[in-house]
């Protein structure tokens, strides 16, 4: 069989670049599909990472990388493309996409359709868990005081991205 | 509980793929038997199902079809038999190659990052044209797979039916020490010769799933048919039935009792369609 490498180059398309183009903007609370990266899952009690194993519901983060602990033995690796998440890790890097809102009204909004507490002393900085918005698992990270990052599964992420929309349509311009 | 595909990508990481709507309950079975059963393993799992967009390319031609898209991979038939993966690039997208076929014939499921799904889709659409490759849906998926005595489980099977039942007794790997579900396939019910067993069923015209079958009036009903459709590829009517010792049963008349009429059917083998399987592993 004769390959034609390069014959048959492909885009790698967004999950949810119709959306994000179709937002609009508000400083009270602004949506982004963050760009696609690379997410790793890595289970078992080795991490080979070059991060600091993070606290019970806690992220590292060094550089444009982070290590987000899910469970005793779970943890989400993110990091820029092209990145080796290791031997006991599996490439989750399509399977989630990530949405991040932010501003005043970051929280208000996220808890729409989230139970969380979301008070700084409660979920300050830094902190991460798997939860439920609306009908959907995501995962939740404050990022910054007024910055959540929410990881979502691919399939699901139209439907948390609409919601989303839904909770801020006051805070439009 | 479901069936799928289980590949070995490496002595300790497995692949595994289910039906579209059993992943979930697999999954979950799983991690309960992991944490319940076999809690002295270190085993983790993993669920990828939004991982991977995945593409059916089945039929005589798809070999030629895939070729020019695919690198790193030998496609040929005795460097990549049917039931195995390779790992290669597809489109230059990092792919998993599955060699697996529900339809009876040469097939390959592609599978690439989701993220390129739609755009590798276009290019194997694309790379077809030539052969005049066509989208095939879950109704063709049924006829083809009958044709070939695929089971569909929930379809052919219910929490009754086995393996043996099934003529699937190569699935069972009866060398290992044990498994789930071993000691349950030497129970006395479990080797009666009257057990319901898979067959296929000729009829004059296309038969009503759930059908009973019986072998004469005032007869107790000996199975049902479980699946039935119209063959293209053999130009009659075709179906799979679950018959009370129905391999011993291969060329007998059974009767359908019907509101208005009884209809005669005819007993064969479940496989009405390349027995050799020489299309399969072409």
């Amino acid at each position: 069989m004769t390959n034609k490498a390069g014959a048959y180059m492909v885009e790698r398309m967004h999950p949810l670049a119709a959306l994000a183009a179709a937002s609009s903007e508000s400083a009270e609370v602004r949506l982004a599909a963050l760009p696609t990266g690379a997410r790793w899952i890595i289970r078992g009690d080795t991490l080979d990472v070059g991060l600091a194993k993070p606290e019970v519901c806690r992220a590292t983060v060094n550089g444009d990388h982070a290590l987000l602990w899910l469970g005793p033995d779970e943890f989400l690796l993110l990091a820029p493309q092209g990145m080796d998440g290791g031997p006991i890790a599996t490439d989750v890097s399509h399977r989630d996409t990530a949405i991040e809102v932010s501003g005043p009204r970051a929280a208000l909004v996220i808890n729409a359709f989230c139970a969380l507490d979301l008070h700084a002393a409660a979920f300050p900085v830094g902190m991460c868990t798997r939860t439920i918005f609306a009908k959907a698992q995501i995962i939740l990270w404050r990022t910054d005081a007024e910055t959540f990052r929410i990881e979502i599964a691919r399939s699901f992420a139209p439907y948390v991205w609409g919601c989303l929309e839904e909770a801020r349509r006051e805070f439009l311009a | 509980m479901d069936d799928g595909v289980i590949a070995r990508l490496a002595p300790d990481r497995f692949h595994i793929t289910t039906t579209t709507g059993g992943a979930a309950s697999v999954l979950h079975h799983m991690e309960d038997y992991l944490q319940t059963e076999f809690a002295e393993l270190r085993v983790w799992l993993t669920s990828t199902t939004e991982q991977w967009a995945v593409i059916a390319v089945q039929g005589p031609l798809a070999r030629q079809v895939i070729a020019p898209l695919v690198t790193g991979i030998d496609l040929g038939a005795a460097a990549m038999p049917h039931m195995s993966v390779r790992q290669g690039h597809v489109c230059d997208v990092l792919a998993r190659l599955f060699r697996v076929s529900f339809t009876g014939e040469l097939g390959y499921e592609i599978n690439v990052p989701a993220d390129y799904g739609e755009a590798v889709w276009e290019a194997v659409l694309a790379a077809g044209k030539e052969y005049g490759i066509v989208p095939y849906g879950t109704e063709t998926m049924h006829v083809l797979r009958a044709e070939k005595g695929y089971i569909i489980v929930g379809q052919e099977t219910d929490g009754t039916v086995i393996p043996t039942d099934l003529g699937l007794d190569w699935t069972i790997g009866r060398a290992k020490r044990d498994f789930v579900g071993r000691r349950s396939l030497t129970r006395p019910g479990m080797v009666r010769s009257d057990r319901k067993q898979l067959v296929g069923i000729f009829s004059p015209e296309i038969l009503e799933e759930g059908a009973q079958l019986v072998s004469g009036s005032n007869e107790p009903a000996l199975g049902h048919v479980t699946s039935a459709y119209w063959s293209e590829a053999l130009q009659r009517p075709i179906a799979l039935a679950l018959v009370s010792g129905g391999r011993a049963r291969s060329g007998q008349t059974l009767y359908i009792p019907l509101a208005d009429r009884t209809m005669a059917v005819r007993v064969t083998d479940p496989v009405f369609y390349d027995e050799q399987g020489g299309r399969l592993h072409g």
